[in-house]
């Protein structure tokens, strides 16, 4: 009689005869193995070809080594220091890079929620402004050394409302919304990157003229073309840092490795 | 030269920790067969299994802190498997041509023929059974070669091929059944091998 197993069922009684062919079964697994043997075939046969394969790779010729693989003092003296000063320094520079690269964008994207922030409190509502408020308060006050800086567009943040209430009456599109985003940017970038662009034209506007010039509704016009250009340039030293952060880290990670196989 | 066999590879392993480099090499020699072997089934390249036994001993010289003690054949036969894998991926990379081509003169090179008498009828048909099978070897995925020759040429228990290949016992039972079903295979392929050692079979149940 032939026994029906389905496939699944039988692959484990396959196993079992590697297991049984190898010694690899315990007395009741044995036994349990012996007894399906007797009826099943199919095992019969992979016990006998497994045997067969199995004592044709132990008739295999025992190989020598063709020459002696003992190791010279110069081998081992280049194998033994495995921190080797020489070999070290490109992987902490990647290592200083990335952490460096990975600081500016953290910055800059501290920089970025600051924004996101001061942009709903200014187009929302008067409900919602207060959170939105904290909330950007929070954020730069938590880590970065900018963070003296930060208040000055924070407080334009807070005294926006009433301007973001002109801008959300006068257009419901959102390029009011993009103007005040970008102008609340403005500021902050300089400060939050650490000042290096603290000579773009967006800064000398910001600055002397301070918030009431902002609020004012006349502003909008001239702004969107100046503040497009910084968002931009905001977008691209943003994917910039993001793009040498991702470098230094491979960097870092293929210099580990070839190290600590060497 | 002639290996210290009255101390024990635990010993000569301690030695080698506190510097000295002959104790070390003392274990070299002892096992350098035995890993030159298995570089050579996985690689089925002479040059390749030189390069990789090298390799072996140098990386066991620098993990020689790491070493938790235990099988010292089994810890070398397990870097010489690491590096033999970290050899083809090197090989392959540098040349993508086909390796078959030098498995077949390695395996002439390594072999020892006298020179004085010829060899006899039998000893040759060994000889191209062997070269066959490693060829089937090598067509076999890395792991479940390594697997099935850990078992079946070196001996090694499941559980100490588990631990050798870091993986689970089920694992390498697994792998040990497909690896030999794969060589079954490639073997049947070849009615010339498969016939004979039935036929060797069949000679030997007469008698």
């Amino acid at each position: 009689m032939r026994l029906a197993l389905p496939a699944m069922g039988h692959r484990r009684w396959e196993l079992a005869a590697t297991a049984f062919v190898d010694g690899e079964l315990d007395g009741a697994g044995r036994s349990r193995f012996e007894v399906h043997l007797v009826a099943c075939q199919r095992c019969s046969q992979s016990v006998v070809e497994a045997r067969r394969t199995r004592d044709a790779l132990r008739s295999l010729p025992a190989m020598r080594a063709p020459r002696s693989f003992v190791l010279t003092p110069e081998m081992a003296a280049a194998a033994r220091p495995t921190v080797s000063t020489g070999r070290v320094w490109p992987t902490r520079l990647a290592y200083g890079l990335g952490a460096l690269a990975l600081a500016a964008l953290f910055a800059v994207g501290a920089a970025d929620l600051t924004t996101s922030g001061s942009r709903s409190s200014t187009s929302n509502t008067a409900a919602s402004a207060p959170f939105q408020q904290r909330s950007v308060g929070e954020a730069p006050a938590a880590d970065s050394a900018a963070h003296e800086s930060v208040p000055t567009p924070q407080t334009k943040g807070i005294a926006a409302p009433p301007a973001g209430g002109v801008g959300a009456q006068s257009v419901p599109s959102p390029e009011p919304t993009k103007t005040a985003d970008s102008r609340d940017l403005a500021p902050n970038l300089p400060g939050s990157a650490g000042g290096s662009a603290a000579g773009s034209p967006n800064g000398q506007f910001s600055s002397p003229s301070g918030p009431p010039t902002v609020n004012s509704p006349s502003i909008p016009r001239p702004a969107p073309s100046a503040d497009d250009g910084n968002r931009a340039t905001f977008r691209i030293a943003e994917a910039g840092l993001l793009a040498l952060c991702l470098g230094a880290g491979a960097t870092a990670i293929v210099l580990s490795r070839r190290y600590r196989r060497s | 030269m002639e290996s210290p066999a009255i101390l024990t590879d635990d010993r000569l392993v301690s030695l080698s920790r506190d510097g000295h480099l002959d104790a070390f090499n003392s274990i070299v020699e002892r096992h350098q067969s035995a890993v030159y072997t298995l570089c050579f089934r996985l690689l089925g390249d002479p040059g390749a299994a030189e390069d990789a036994a090298q390799e072996t001993f140098l990386a066991a010289y620098r993990a020689l802190a790491r070493f938790d003690g235990g099988n010292v054949r089994g810890w070398l036969l397990r870097i010489a498997a690491n590096e033999s894998k970290d050899e083809l991926r090197r090989r392959k990379r540098r040349a993508p041509t086909d390796p078959l081509f030098d498995i077949f003169d390695g395996v002439e090179s390594e072999r020892e023929i006298p020179g004085d008498d010829p060899l006899p009828e039998a000893e040759i048909e060994r000889m191209e059974l062997n070269e066959r099978l490693q060829g089937a070897l090598l067509q076999v995925p890395f792991d479940q070669r390594n697997a099935v020759l850990l078992c079946d040429y070196y001996g090694f228990r499941y559980e100490e091929v588990a631990s050798m290949t870091s993986s689970s016992i089920g694992t390498v039972k697994s792998r040990i059944h497909r690896g030999r079903e794969r060589l079954r295979s490639i073997l049947s392929l070849d009615p010339e091998l498969f016939g004979a050692a039935r036929r060797q079979e069949g000679q030997g149940g007469r008698r």
